[in-house]
């Protein structure tokens, strides 16, 4: 016993201790996040029972309502779950303000501050929301400004981060009720489901605190990050992306260029936000401590064999009308023990193909200017020339293979971009194909969705000195005589076309189109290998074909500033990094 | 399972039976190759080589035997892969009086059959009692996943039964005509051996057996009937030092009902055979009697200590299996030559099979405090007509030191085979009645309708592809009499 008391009142002191002591040691002038939530402070009494008979029957009542509000909460059902809760939350607390030291009532009115929060204006607001913006992209909406912006202009990222950050003092709440019924270890509450009486106590309670500890940090970190990817609040760059064939559009490519950049304020944790941030590792850590209460509560019930335990959620004993064993739930603790310590200093993991690694996640956590600092030294080239061919490519007669020719991709957009003016389309693809027995033989065929309405219209195309033109094809598809748009000839760019002894050559990607984006450079700048060359791999040893760069020569291009990520991996070395990579990603 | 486990326990004891005859020497291989498809694959192999000799009153034999047995079952994201591989010597004799013969056989699975026969000079009573007891090792069943992760890896299962087994049959010959009756009774008890994981199991199997044969002139008629009554419970264990976690509980009955009749006239052999089985499978709603609980499986681990607070899943199964099958068909063979006589045989039956097993699933999801059960149920049916052709040969050399050699080859040819999954419902909530509103366009869920899933198919089109692979059967067997 004089364990889990140790372990619970070092659960306990982690939390305090360390939530006192986090500063915000690196105040910037970045944009604030949601408003932070004020920690709620009130006082709870020891166990206390209930001599009312009334009372005790509607404590009865509400802890039966608590279930059925998990289930409509489990199924989706939130409207239902809504209703009960606010009842149920209602009884819980008319019990505890005439007995406030009642521990049944104080855990129902945590749990059902949990359930409740389905209720909290903001939340609800938020749940509605997604709901309306998941029925939009179900109708086949695909304008990213609709999706991701409520009707009074709220980016959706901005609004779950507020919903979060809305529901953290609820989970205070609920964690000082928690904590005081755990820290009573003689307090068990029972109920009934479907005619099985099922005893809860701190076998069970320690666990639910540790969830609730972890609720808190996962919303923690979900509030604190800037996710925020609009440009200007509104997301015209996403849109224009929606059906290029190139990889990229140029607007896309400032966005990504500017997001990447280590001065952007994306993914860096909002200033007001900093000291809840780096305070997640002792959120986790309490949470640990807490299940290790929570288990070594089983093996000390163990002791006196199953007369506290007939009706536990699981029994923990040796013989075979238990559910584990004490040497299981040791096993577990000594397991947990080792892990805790990835959240201070740091554990040593063994990654599945052997690779031994050490972690530290405190330091993770410490990383609150970005993780743009950490990427491996390169270069942005200029939006304007991301999708031009510069290497990595070939000139040769084939033109239509979906994901290697740049010349495809180039009049796809030029096409799309004619027919954008003319009608309004609220889907578009098209592709051209190559005869292949007659590979000056073109043909480029389009499809446009308006509403439910889809049409479709092919064209043979005509090359001359890299200029296209088109020609209506008739009935290749069933009603395509509905579509009359003729495309104007289209110019091919000499980076993508270009005539050789009188025949047009086309510039085709070794394995795979990708944009010209950046290059990699060592540390003091100089190029190493553009992103182009290193995804489209190199000569086989014949020459016929191409295979991926491997780990190997990839270690001759790629040079990361911190190879530890900020401590992340303590003691790592740029030697180790990339074994690591060749060990546990051999197959790839 | 049940079914391997019985015909293991029969391997066995035919390993003794057979050996009954003196002065011969035979070795044999035989394979068995059932199905070999994309989720499903069955196929048995085995060798032995006998020999025994008398002299006088008395008869000693010995052998040697070796089976495998192997199949594998694939759902979405593991496979279950049984394994089975037994040598088993035997040896035994038994010595002759006048009016009744005593002996003893030994192998080592192991088991120890002592054996006593009473008969009548003139044939027309004999009366058999026999006993054995021993264990057998029914093998080991792997649960695989998919994906192979440090947190769950395979677990092999291991298998052993320990077994009593009795026999009394009697039979009588008036005139030409036999008759025979037997009674024969297994019993297996459980057994805690020191393994990790391990099935055990206590069963009841009672088989009631009578046969009648009559010779004319020039044929000769049979006809018998079985009955088999077997009612068995498997407990799945995880065993760690001083601790057993049931994770398994498996109550199961079945009943067999056999007829055939047989009837050869030279060299024309034509036969008849009729079977039909039932069983069921038991859910308990008592705690730790749940017919699966993988919590309780799981190895000594972080998320083993996690599971029983923040997930714990048990299915509780009811199951009702009924099929049916019938085969006929005949078999006629050649006789060439004299000194060397040359047997090549043809043999063509057709069959008819079909069956259907009905399954109930129950799952119990708590996760903290809350409960949630969920009802499943499923229909699987299969049906199918097809013939069986059969084509051997047997050399013979005849003289003071006879030998003999054998071969032959089956194949099923399916002529159609239905196999059919149907789901019938699964967001059954046990404390919310199902109502079944007609279900409008787009409604997924109306519990009367029964849904075939992807997995069902019609193998029909594909029959020749299920040749050799599917349902293929060799022997190769050398005997020597001197």
């Amino acid at each position: 016993m004089w364990i889990s008391k140790r372990l619970f009142a070092l659960a306990i002191g982690t939390c305090s201790f360390f939530a006192a002591c986090s500063q915000d040691s690196n105040p910037s002038g970045f944009s604030s996040g949601s408003n932070t939530p004020n920690t709620p402070k009130f006082d709870v009494f020891s166990c206390q029972e209930v001599s009312d008979p009334s009372a005790s029957a509607e404590l009865e009542k509400a802890k039966a309502n608590i279930a059925d509000i998990l289930k409509d909460i489990g199924k989706g059902n939130f409207k239902n779950a809504q209703v009960i809760s606010a009842q149920t939350k209602g009884t819980f607390k008319s019990v505890l303000d005439k007995y406030p030291g009642n521990c049944e009532a104080q855990l129902g009115y945590a749990l059902s501050i949990i359930t409740d929060l389905v209720n909290n204006k903001d939340i609800k607001s938020f749940i509605d929301t997604v709901q309306n913006k998941i029925d939009l992209d179900d109708m086949g909406v695909r304008d990213f400004n609709q999706l991701l912006i409520t009707s009074d202009g709220k980016l959706l990222t901005t609004f779950a981060q507020d919903a979060m950050a809305q529901a953290i003092p609820s989970i205070d709440s609920a964690i000082i009720y928690m904590k005081n019924i755990v820290g009573d270890d003689k307090f068990t509450c029972n109920y009934t489901y479907e005619d099985n009486t099922y005893e809860l106590d701190r076998g069970e309670f320690a666990p639910a605190l540790a969830a609730m500890f972890v609720t808190k940090a996962i919303l923690t970190f979900g509030a604190s990050i800037n996710i925020d990817f609009s440009a200007d609040n509104n997301y015209n760059w996403l849109n224009d992306n929606r059906f290029t064939a190139h990889e990229i559009t140029e607007s896309g490519a400032r966005k990504i260029i500017s997001m990447m950049s280590k001065e952007s304020a994306f993914s860096r944790v909002y200033s007001n936000w900093k000291p809840r941030y780096t305070d997640i590792p002792n959120l986790l850590d309490t949470a640990i401590a807490l299940v290790e209460v929570g288990l070594q509560y089983g093996i000390d019930e163990a002791k006196n064999g199953h007369a506290t335990q007939k009706n536990d959620p699981y029994i923990v004993g040796d013989d075979e009308m238990s559910d584990v064993s004490v040497r299981d739930f040791q096993k577990a603790i000594d397991s947990l023990e080792h892990y805790r310590e990835s959240l201070h200093t740091g554990v040593t993991i063994t990654l599945p193909h052997g690779t031994k690694l050490v972690v530290n996640l405190a330091k993770f956590f410490q990383i609150t200017d970005g993780f743009q600092q950490y990427l491996p030294y390169h270069k942005f080239n200029d939006a304007s020339i991301w999708n031009i061919p510069v290497e990595g490519f070939e000139w040769s007669t084939d033109f239509g293979y979906h994901g290697l020719t740049y010349a495809e991709n180039d009049l796809v957009d030029a096409v799309r971009y004619q027919v954008e003016k003319a009608i309004k389309f609220d889907y578009f693809h098209a592709h051209a194909s190559q005869n292949y027995s007659n590979p000056e033989k073109l043909y480029f065929c389009l499809n446009y969705e308006i509403g439910d309405d889809r049409f479709d219209k092919c064209y043979d195309l005509q090359l001359n000195n890299c200029v296209v033109s088109f020609s209506p094809i008739e009935n290749k598809y069933y009603n395509d005589d509905l579509v009359k748009f003729v495309p104007s000839p289209v110019t091919l760019n000499s980076s993508v076309c270009k005539i050789e002894n009188g025949v047009h050559l086309f510039a085709n990607a070794y394995l795979d189109d990708v944009p010209n984006a950046f290059d990699f450079t060592n540390a003091s700048g100089a190029k190493t290998i553009s992103f182009q060359k290193l995804a489209n791999g190199k000569p086989t040893a014949d020459g016929r074909e191409y295979k991926d760069y491997t780990f190997d020569d990839m270690q001759n291009f790629i040079f990361f500033p911190d190879v530890t990520f900020g401590g992340v991996f303590p003691g790592m070395t740029t030697e180790a990094f990339w074994n690591l990579l060749k060990t546990e990603f051999r197959d790839n | 399972m049940a079914n391997t486990r019985i015909t293991l326990l029969a391997l066995g004891l035919g390993a003794i039976q057979a050996l009954a005859a003196s002065n011969i020497g035979l070795a044999d291989c035989g394979g068995l190759f059932l199905l070999h498809q994309k989720d499903k694959h069955f196929a048995a192999k085995g060798c032995s080589i006998r020999d025994s000799f008398s002299k006088k009153n008395f008869d000693v034999y010995g052998s040697i035997q070796h089976i495998e047995i192997r199949s594998r079952y694939t759902e979405n994201n593991w496979h279950l892969k049984s394994s089975s591989k037994q040598t088993i010597a035997s040896a035994g004799f038994e010595v002759h009086f006048k009016n009744y013969s005593l002996g003893l056989d030994i192998n080592t699975l192991p088991m120890v059959m002592p054996k006593a026969t009473f008969h009548r000079e003139d044939s027309l009573f004999t009366a058999k009692a026999r006993f054995a007891f021993g264990s057998i090792d029914l093998g080991t069943i792997s649960w695989v996943p998919t994906k192979q992760t440090e947190l769950i890896s395979t677990i092999p299962v291991d298998w052993e039964s320990h077994f009593v087994y009795s026999d009394l049959s009697a039979g009588s010959k008036i005139g030409d005509h036999h008759f025979t009756l037997s009674l024969n009774y297994i019993r297996t008890s459980p057994h805690n051996p020191d393994k990790k994981y391990y099935l055990r199991d206590s069963a009841g199997v009672l088989v009631l057996n009578g046969e009648y044969g009559h010779a004319f002139s020039n044929s000769r008629l049979d006809a018998g009937y079985t009955y088999l009554d077997a009612d068995m419970t498997v407990y799945g264990i995880y065993h760690e030092e001083t601790s057993r976690k049931r994770f398994m509980y498996l109550p199961a009955e079945a009943n067999v009902h056999m007829g055939y009749a047989r009837w050869q006239w030279e060299k024309l052999w034509t036969h008849l055979e009729l079977m039909h089985i039932s069983g069921k499978i038991f859910s308990n709603q008592e705690r730790f009697y749940e017919t699966l609980a993988l919590n309780r499986a799981l190895p000594g681990s972080v998320l083993k200590g996690l599971s029983f607070s923040f997930l714990q899943r048990t299915f509780r199964a009811d199951a009702d299996l009924d099929a049916s099958a019938i085969v006929g068909g005949f078999s006629y063979y050649w006789k060439k030559g004299k000194r060397y006589v040359f047997k090549p045989s043809f043999e063509l039956d057709f069959f008819g099979a079909n069956g259907e097993v009905n399954i109930q699933k129950e799952i119990e999801t708590v996760i903290l405090t809350t409960h949630q059960v969920t009802n499943e149920k499923t229909l699987r049916k299969v049906s199918g007509i097809g013939s069986i052709l059969s084509l051997g040969f047997e050399l013979q050399k005849e003289g003071p030191i006879s030998l003999s050699l054998q071969y032959g080859i089956s194949q099923i040819i399916p002529f159609y085979i239905d196999y059919k999954d149907y789901l019938a419902d699964s967001d059954g909530d046990k404390s919310t009645p199902k109502q079944n509103q007609g279900g409008g366009k787009g409604s997924a869920a109306n519990p009367n309708k029964q849904v075939a899933k992807d997995k069902s198919g019609s193998l029909e089109r594909s029959a020749s592809a299920l040749l050799f692979r599917n349902g293929f059967a060799t022997h190769l067997g050398v005997s020597v009499k001197f």
